[in-house]
């Protein structure tokens, strides 16, 4: 076990080097520069430029960066003149950690009993009524469902606040906007995983045995139908980190969604890079946790066995 | 038994659903609390920005809000405020007879630390923007200074800068040109004065928290809690502390227009602007204000472009509908461009718009007119038919200037027969192909920095480094340049006149555009001031009554 | 107690014998795996209303625009914003511009866009996912990895540099879309495959002497076609409204050119006031994808191996 999570590690930091190069390399190809604005003179530019050393050949300008970074230093952003990237990064990630998270316990929580529900009642009505909850997940967009949700329940209804994060109320509709597909999506997939596990073998064997229906459902059917929720975990989980911006911006949540995508509209590098670097690292963490529990949960699979 | 196994797995969600539930939020205080907290007798102003201040170094800030903010709690030599130049730190001062040596005498006024202003902290600050170790974004505004751009540019040392301290209570500044709008330029916080001893001890931290900077303006920033709200505090220290009234000021960030005009509904803020989507449910109860941008489109006049052709220019200008332009995109908040210069800056006397009223361009549509410049368009430029005309319209990858730019293609294209083709790219992009002149139109715009219509334009000289559109008029740079020395002012605002008329008979731009912004304001709220250049948002003296 | 055995008479029963040639004969025909899916389907009633509604979305995408007199692109100003009427089935948008019109218009461009990269995306998805659980490994941890650093980026920046080397044709977009999309089924199948590989149906395959494509094709797809269909139209909207989002960058369908996604987006912002623009776009996204899984649903209890004989 201990040396599958070093050589894991080993994997994931020159997985993350790899990553940090091609954004590093790929942001300078980006039409545009970090300082040029509507006001903006070309010969102020170029003096700027010089000032941030951008001007020093790519490979030294590469070399400086990783030095840096062994170090602990990301540097300034490029925007935020005054700020450190990592400054910028500590104030605003416990806020969206902390939507995340409960978006994600709502989306898996709700989303695997939808699902089981569904799968249970096969073609009646909670069948159906779960299926178009998860139709209405997938394919409304999480900016509709977060403006929805403000309007209907703070605005008109005014049975929540409309915006900010502070206080359990305030967590209530940015964490279902955000979690909403996932939920969806989690359904869909745990009712589809349900009725085929259902079909197996296993399971006739189980019931024959005199077992009771609950004790197949919660011993056999949840446990092996839950795999392949599991193998999607990774994406929901970077699908929930990254899709935080927009609701953070339809609630006002001073979270990290925000500086991930300024970065970019802004050519902040230094921003990208760092917050890049961030995302990759918690990807990475999570991943590697998905193929470890995957492998607790069905004995069967050991990834790290070849 | 199915049952039995449902009722199980709700109770699991149950209890995963209230560990979700349990704590929650680490944001801020609310303001209704923060008003909780206050004593009856405090008064405090709510507002929102859309976005936060990127920095709020004096050198270093270039968005309107960071200039706006910045200007409650500094003061410069002097303020703009509600459109006239008032003393501020400066209690008076001469101007030479030439009109380029400016003498200020500082009155008596302490930073929030307790330590005096004085004029070093002023020529400390605008060399420290001039100098390019500062990179300022903003270093261009001190153009009229004396060598400024020089230094800028690495060819004088920063001691050549036309700025100094003569002693502590008095400064000299120099300038290149007579520019009678400097006076005004100064409320611009580049040139407010800069602690030296701070910016030494904190080094590119500067400003970066409350506590990294001093304050003498009318208010002291006391918490900034980036991306989420900033609390001003009433300056004890500022010169002219019994004309404040506002006890304390709460700048919340809502990046969302509709979610903050929920909020002011809901009573949390104290004026907020109308989203321009929701306009029209708000006419009755809206006020407006110009906020000096003014939007038109470049038309590119470089090598081979079909707009190198006067006569084409000019048939788009008559080809556009100003009118159901304006009705369409902005429910007709905005008002028509149907001249370039913003007609509400400061003439001599009075408005540049009452003293030199102009309409280059008719409001509706003149089809015929521009019929006639196209097939004289058509004609030198040896096509067959305006079909053979393609022109690209290039604007930014936002809603707005979606919609703007379909209005446009479809009038032009409906009005004139040519085939218009929308490029919609990302900000950054946009202006990297600006700067390259990799376009043939493109929707652009200006906001003032100074009350003077020379702001506008100043962009369209030959050897004005934001002429992207290759523009070349002798006449107009005679004007621009005799406008630039003269020192009647009549004479001068004349030739500035003169010099808007030849830029649209050339037909250079088209005039879209000016904008103006519908905003709520609680009636509790008194003496708010809105203003299209200087600080959006001037409340030093603003009041609460109940 | 009396004998319960009934007494019957040995003659009363005649000795046929085995008939070898009767015992052989096969009762039906031997269909493949895909004729036995397409038999099943069209048993399935609620999977053909999931084909007629996308069927007749189809036809009215390219027929709806010519039922009525306006053109998707004339501005009006003395028609903005207006309501579903009689003169405009679906109302106006902001520009003063049949709806009606622009939705059919729209939805040219999101159909063919959704199903062409959901389809490209699954396809490439599956076949690297595949290799990847079927070898495990090294090719599989490499693969992965290269995964963790595509998905990595920055997604707008990918796009912005597509658009850059490629222009803004349709050809673009779908590059665009694929060239990250086909992740998310590619590490679902992966995983599938991971599990079905240890199964032992693969390992009787193998000990038959069965060749690794044919365990591949015949073995392990249909197994997983069932999760392939349901990841895939749920991807649809997805794709939708991708769509959208990148036409704001330049990439693809420039405006007045509009789709379901981008009327949606533009609808969002006035919702409050005319809230029609923003449903009637959904309203055709949301039942599209319904339409799919219906479909989907038809499709995968159709070809999956285990269902069969279970059909309604």
């Amino acid at each position: 076990m201990a040396k599958y999570l070093l050589r894991r590690l080993l994997i994931s930091m020159l997985t993350i080097l790899v990553l940090i190069t091609a954004v590093w390399i790929l942001v300078r190809f980006l039409p545009g520069d970090p300082f040029t604005s509507d006001k903006l003179s070309p010969e102020i530019k170029e003096n700027m430029m010089r000032y941030y050393g951008f001007d020093k050949p790519l490979t030294t300008q590469y070399i400086t960066y990783l030095k840096n970074l062994l170090h602990g230093d990301l540097g300034y952003s490029l925007n935020y003149k005054n700020l450190t990237v990592a400054r910028i990064l500590k104030d605003s990630f416990p806020y969206s950690a902390d939507l995340g998270v409960r978006a994600l316990l709502f989306a898996i929580s709700t989303g695997l009993f939808l699902g089981i529900v569904a799968a249970l009642n096969r073609s009646r009505f909670l069948d159906y009524f779960c299926i178009i909850i998860a139709i209405i997940g997938c394919s409304v967009p999480d900016f509709i469902i977060g403006s929805l949700l403000q309007y209907v329940f703070g605005v008109k209804l005014k049975l929540l606040p409309v915006a900010q994060w502070q206080g359990f109320k305030y967590t209530i509709l940015p964490s279902i906007a955000l979690g909403f597909y996932t939920l969806a999506y989690v359904s869909r997939v745990m009712r589809a995983s349900m009725l085929e596990v259902v079909s197996q073998d296993y399971i006739k064997t189980a019931s024959s045995k005199g077992l009771s229906d609950v004790q197949v459902v919660f011993k056999h059917q949840i446990r092996n139908a839950i795999l392949p929720v599991i193998t999607v975990l990774g994406p929901i989980v970077a699908a929930i980190l990254t899709g935080t911006f927009v609701i953070e911006s339809i609630y006002t949540i001073p979270g990290m969604g925000k500086y991930y995508v300024s970065g970019v509209q802004t050519l902040d590098y230094t921003l990208i890079l760092g917050s890049t670097i961030f995302y990759g690292v918690l990807l990475v963490i999570a991943n590697t946790m998905v193929d470890m529990a995957y492998g607790i949960i069905d004995p069967r699979i050991r990834v790290y066995k070849k | 038994m199915k049952k039995n196994t449902v009722l199980g797995m709700l109770l699991v969600v149950i209890m995963i659903l209230s560990l979700v539930g349990c704590g929650g939020g680490n944001q801020a205080p609310a303001d209704n609390a923060a008003q909780e907290d206050a004593t009856p007798s405090e008064k405090v102003l709510t507002y929102s920005v859309l976005t936060d201040m990127p920095t709020l170094d004096q050198s270093l800030v270039n968005s309107v809000a960071s200039m706006t903010l910045t200007s409650q709690i500094q003061e410069g030599l002097v303020r703009l405020h509600d459109g006239k130049v008032i003393p501020g730190i400066a209690k008076e001062w001469e101007v030479s007879e030439d009109g380029l040596v400016y003498i200020f005498h500082l009155r008596d006024a302490k930073w929030s630390d307790g330590v005096n202003v004085t004029a070093y902290d002023f020529e400390y600050a605008i060399k420290r923007l001039v100098d390019p170790a500062t990179a300022s974004p903003y270093s261009f505004i001190a153009e009229p200074v004396k060598n400024a751009m020089k230094v800028n540019s690495g060819e004088l040392g920063i001691e050549e800068t036309g700025v100094k301290a003569l002693d502590e209570k008095t400064l000299e500044i120099t300038l290149e040109i007579p520019a009678p709008y400097f006076l005004g330029m100064l409320n611009m916080p580049h040139f407010y004065g800069v602690r030296k001893d701070l910016v030494e001890k904190y080094g590119q931290d500067f400003a970066a928290d409350p506590d990294k900077n001093v304050y003498c303006g009318p208010f002291v920033l006391e918490e900034w809690k980036h991306e989420d709200r900033l609390i001003l505090v009433k300056n004890q220290n500022f010169w002219d502390k019994d004309k404040v009234n506002l006890d304390k000021v709460n700048v919340i960030v809502v990046p969302d227009p509709n979610t903050a005009l929920s909020m002011f509904e809901n009573g949390d803020l104290d004026f907020v602007d109308v989203p321009p989507n929701l306009v029209e449910q708000y006419m009755d109860k809206a006020q407006l204000y110009y906020d000096g941008a003014d939007d038109f489109l470049k038309l590119n006049m470089d090598g081979k472009n079909p707009l190198k052709n006067k006569n084409l220019r000019l048939a788009v200008n008559y080809s556009i509908d100003r009118e159901d332009y304006i009705n369409i995109t902005t429910n007709g908040l905005y008002d028509a461009g149907t001249r370039y210069v913003l007609p509400v800056v400061a003439g001599v006397d009075k408005k540049y718009g009452e003293e030199y009223p102009y309409e280059a361009f008719p409001l509706k549509a003149d089809v015929n007119t521009a019929k006639e410049y196209l097939d004289k368009a058509v004609a030198e430029l040896g096509v067959s038919s305006p079909q053979d005309i393609k022109l690209e319209l290039l604007t930014t990858d936002t809603d707005n200037s979606r919609i703007q730019a379909e209005v446009l293609q479809d009038q032009i294209q409906r009005n004139l027969d040519i085939i218009v083709n929308i490029k919609q790219v990302p900000y950054k992009q946009r202006l990297q192909m600006e700067t390259n002149h990799e376009f043939q139109m493109v929707f652009s715009g200006w906001a003032p920095d100074y009350d003077d219509p020379h702001t506008y334009l100043c962009l369209w000289t030959t050897n004005s480094p934001y002429n992207q559109i290759s523009y070349s008029s002798d006449k107009y740079d005679e004007l621009m340049d005799f406008s630039s020395t003269c020192r009647d002012p009549r004479e001068r605002m004349d030739a500035l006149f003169e010099a808007e008329k030849v830029l649209l008979e050339d037909g250079a731009v088209v005039p879209l555009q000016m904008r103006r912004v519908a905003w709520l304001m609680d009636p509790k709220v008194k003496g708010l001031v809105k203003s299209y250049v200087g600080p959006r948002e001037d409340y030093i003296y603003a009041d609460i009554q109940e | 107690m009396e004998s319960t055995y009934v007494d019957v008479d040995k003659n009363k029963f005649n000795h046929v014998g085995k008939n070898k040639d009767k015992m052989e004969v096969i009762s039906r025909p031997s269909l493949n795996y895909w004729q036995d899916g397409w038999r099943r389907l069209k048993k399935n009633r609620i999977a053909f209303i999931g084909l007629i509604i996308i069927a007749i979305y189809i036809i009215l995408a390219v027929f709806g625009p010519k039922m009525v007199s306006y053109d998707y692109t004339t501005t009006d100003a003395s028609s903005t914003n207006l309501g579903i009427s009689s003169k405009h089935w679906f109302g106006t948008d902001k520009l003063g511009r049949d709806m009606w019109v622009r939705v059919w218009m729209g939805a040219r461009v999101s159909l063919t866009i959704g199903f062409t990269a959901a389809v490209i995306n699954a396809f490439i998805g599956v076949l690297i996912g595949g290799i990847s659980g079927y070898y495990s490994g090294i090719i599989d941890m490499l693969i992965m990895r290269i995964i963790d650093v595509l998905y990595g980026i920055p997604y707008i920046i990918v796009a912005i540099l597509v658009m850059m080397v490629l222009g803004s044709g349709m050809k673009a977009l779908i590059i665009a879309m694929v060239i990250v999309g086909w992740i998310g089924m590619a590490r679902f199948i992966r995983g599938e495959v991971l599990r079905l590989k240890e199964q032992d149906f693969v390992l009787a395959a193998k000990l038959l002497g069965v060749s690794e494509f044919k365990i591949i094709y015949r073995h392990m797809i249909p197994n997983v076609i069932g999760l392939i269909i349901t990841t895939l139209t749920m991807a649809v909207p997805g794709y939708i409204f991708s769509e959208a989002f990148l036409s704001y960058i330049g990439l693809g369908i420039q405006p007045p050119d509009c789709s379901w996604g981008s009327l949606a987006k533009i609808g969002a912002q006035t919702f409050r006031l005319y809230p029609y623009q923003l449903f009637i776009p959904a309203f055709f996204v949301c039942t599209t994808m319904l339409a799919l899984n219906l479909l989907g649903d038809g499709l995968r209890d159709a070809l999956d191996p285990k269902l069969r004989g279970q059909e309604k």
